[in-house]
């Protein structure tokens, strides 16, 4: 399957050598119940890790504290919610439903805590229902700063880190390591370079990184040590540019609102199947949370904190300042040559959905085409996603500009 | 059918008499005044603050000099008034989902239908948007929207969450700086009022007596029978508490007369 789109002409090397890395990301993405990282500790009892939920967290914190940081986004369609849906209304998104119902049944004995970073009430809340569930274990709730000043919201996101570190350690009974933590540091930068150089690739062929296997790279990043992820990267990269794959005459679409509660796979090839080449989108942001380094020399927390408040992109989960995000919706369209944006909300998605409407009059004042569409994690029928998407694609080559 | 008669023949033989308790009067002159005080706003040349509830810092509005607005509750309003249907059906036309909190649309629908607020009373335009940010994620999309719409300035205020219960120096810090350092600053430069820190303090001990009668007053529910029916009248006590009277000599002489009537 994942050969599907190289050519004959590519080298068998290239093909095997891409082969084995989709199957790898493959392997991670599937493992929704966490089984390779309760192995891992089992193997070694004084190992301990720790989930994050979506959007951002510092991973180097976690690192810095001796815990493996796990990147969690429930169990997409992977995972029939049976305890979970008993905690949530009906009218609330299903990432949490799965990450109850996995907590409760397969992470037990794979994290050993769960840190909640602040960016929604559902999530905030899933901290105070993990904290009643599991009071073995480390609940946090990281109180990202929606004040980015740094004399004020700077001071205060620098304490809750140093709690956070605090609390890693308590948990995992070891003195934070400053040389581990910068480091790490230097670690996720390369990572974030590597992150970067793909999404540039994608922008100038999007033909070699179909949406699906750059999101299964990505994903791959969830449960990976940084300076691994990047080997991966950057050797996807030398690959596919072996593969010769033909470009064919899609349409250029940006993705936009699925920052938290991921899309089936399926539905991103469905989308892409349709005629979409997608140039960018926000599926697993946090890895392109921080759009710049973190600075290396000095002092690494301050460092995290600076490149946070300065550098963190836009997002519906931050206030937008001065700076209206639907402003900077469109200049990233443009900036990645997209004919068309997709506004695509996950179902009962307050952050993603409250944006749409100043997002489609940006699109609509910006002469840049948009169609929206909603999801959740395990949707299952893509039929009718495939059909207003392509017909969407097919709009945009008949009568869009370009 | 026989139900109906008796319904139709009360309704029409003896209307009964609404007996109404002397804070009853007191608030509902309150309303009226600062709803009327709304409407000579632009033209008095009174700046107005909107914001919300929970968390409010109507005594630093006041004390700068401006009037709060307070959009949850017009869509509060507009919902016991039966005026909700057709603004949240004009949000949801401009691109609001059906999954989204019911409030925001009908605020944003009363705006793009003329702005006139639930007591027929257009309502003036904010100069300024103090988004108070105490813990619904939908108040900060809410005034992302409204900054939009009616490009004006909004100044945040984030009130971190206790997750532990408890609430830390770098919280409180958080909270002091900004308000010293970007709220107060907001306010005094759309205002053109320097802040009087003695106004200021006069305004919150008026809301320390405001408060300690109200919480008197929820406390003589304990009683057995209790002297008040919280459920349905307890909406009528928090009003002013909550709301555009907070620091209010108003305020504090409504909660004196509710707990002489107790």
């Amino acid at each position: 399957m994942s050969n599907s789109t190289a050519t004959q002409g590519a080298s068998a090397a290239a093909q095997k050598a891409h082969a084995e890395i989709i199957e790898q990301c493959q392997r991670i993405y599937y493992d929704v119940r966490l089984e390779a990282l309760a192995q891992w500790k089992k193997e070694d009892p004084s190992r301990t890790a720790v989930g994050f939920l979506p959007v951002y967290a510092p991973r180097e914190i976690f690192v810095g504290a001796g815990v493996r940081p796990v990147a969690v986004f429930g169990g997409g369609d992977q995972v029939n919610v049976i305890c979970g849906d008993s905690f949530y209304q009906s009218y609330i998104c299903h990432l949490p439903r799965s990450v109850v119902e996995l907590g409760l049944t397969s992470w037990k004995s794979a994290l050993d805590g769960l840190v909640c970073p602040a960016i929604c009430d559902v999530i905030r809340n899933v901290s105070g229902v993990w904290q009643v569930l599991f009071k073995d274990k480390l609940t946090y709730f990281l109180d990202l700063p929606q004040n980015f000043d740094s004399a004020v919201g700077g001071k205060f996101y620098r304490r809750q880190l140093e709690e956070l570190a605090e609390r890693l350690c308590q948990m995992s009974r070891t003195k934070f390591d400053q040389d581990r933590f910068a480091e790490a540091l230097r670690s996720y930068n390369r990572n974030r370079r590597a992150v970067r150089a793909l999404c540039n690739l994608r922008v100038d062929k999007p033909h070699w990184v179909p949406a699906w296997e750059f999101y299964l790279l990505m994903r791959a990043g969830d449960q990976m040590d940084a300076d691994g992820h990047s080997e991966i990267l950057l050797k996807y990269m030398d690959v596919v540019s072996e593969l010769d794959r033909a470009e064919q005459d899609n349409a250029r679409i940006m993705i936009v609102g699925g920052f938290c509660e991921q899309p089936p796979l399926n539905l991103i090839r469905t989308i892409e199947r349709s005629g979409c080449y997608l140039v960018d989108d926000d599926f697993t942001l946090g890895a392109r949370f921080l759009e710049a380094d973190a600075a290396e020399d000095g002092d690494p927390l301050q460092a995290l904190v600076d490149v946070y408040l300065r550098h963190s992109t836009y997002s519906s989960v931050k206030y937008e300042g001065d700076v209206p995000k639907s402003k900077q919706l469109v200049e990233t369209a443009r900036d990645r040559r997209a004919d068309g944006v997709l506004l695509m909300s996950p179902s009962f998605c307050d952050p993603s959905l409250l944006d749409r409407p100043h997002f489609q009059r940006a699109l609509e004042d910006a002469g840049i085409p948009y169609s929206t569409l909603q999801y959740a994690e395990n949707l299952g029928q893509f039929g009718p996603i495939r059909e207003q998407t392509g017909t969407f694609a097919e709009a945009i080559k008949l009568w869009g500009e370009g | 059918m026989a139900d109906e008669k008796r319904a139709g023949s009360a309704k029409t033989s003896t209307t009964p008499l609404v007996q109404k308790d002397e804070s009853m009067e007191i608030q509902k002159r309150m309303l009226a005044e600062h709803a009327e005080k709304l409407w000579r706003a632009k033209e008095e040349g009174k700046k107005v603050v909107y914001t919300f509830v929970p968390g409010n810092l109507t005594e630093l509005i006041l004390a700068a000099g401006a009037l709060p607005v307070y959009p949850e509750i017009n869509a509060l309003q507009s919902g016991m008034r039966n005026l909700s249907a057709d603004y949240i059906q004009e949000a949801e036309r401009i691109g609001h989902s059906e999954d989204v909190c019911t409030y925001v649309k009908c605020d944003v629908g009363m705006m793009l239908k003329g702005n006139v607020g639930p007591t027929g009373v257009k309502l003036p335009e904010p100069d300024l948007l103090l988004l108070s940010y105490t813990g619904c994620f939908v108040f900060m999309k809410w005034f992302e929207n409204l900054k939009q719409y009616y490009n004006c300035p909004c100044v945040m205020l984030h009130v971190p969450y206790q997750a532990d219960g408890a609430i830390t120096d770098s919280m409180r810090q958080y909270v002091v700086d900004q308000i010293s350092e970007q709220v107060i600053p907001a306010l005094e430069k759309v205002t053109g009022n320097k802040i009087d820190m003695g106004e200021l303090r006069r305004r919150m001990e008026l809301s320390r007596q405001a408060e300690d009668d109200l919480v008197w007053a929820l406390q003589s529910a304990k009683r057995k029978p209790s002297p008040i029916d919280a459920y349905f009248v307890g909406v009528y006590y928090i009003g002013p508490m909550f709301s555009a009277f907070r620091g209010t000599e108003d305020a504090a002489e409504y909660y004196r007369a509710l707990r002489r009537e107790i």
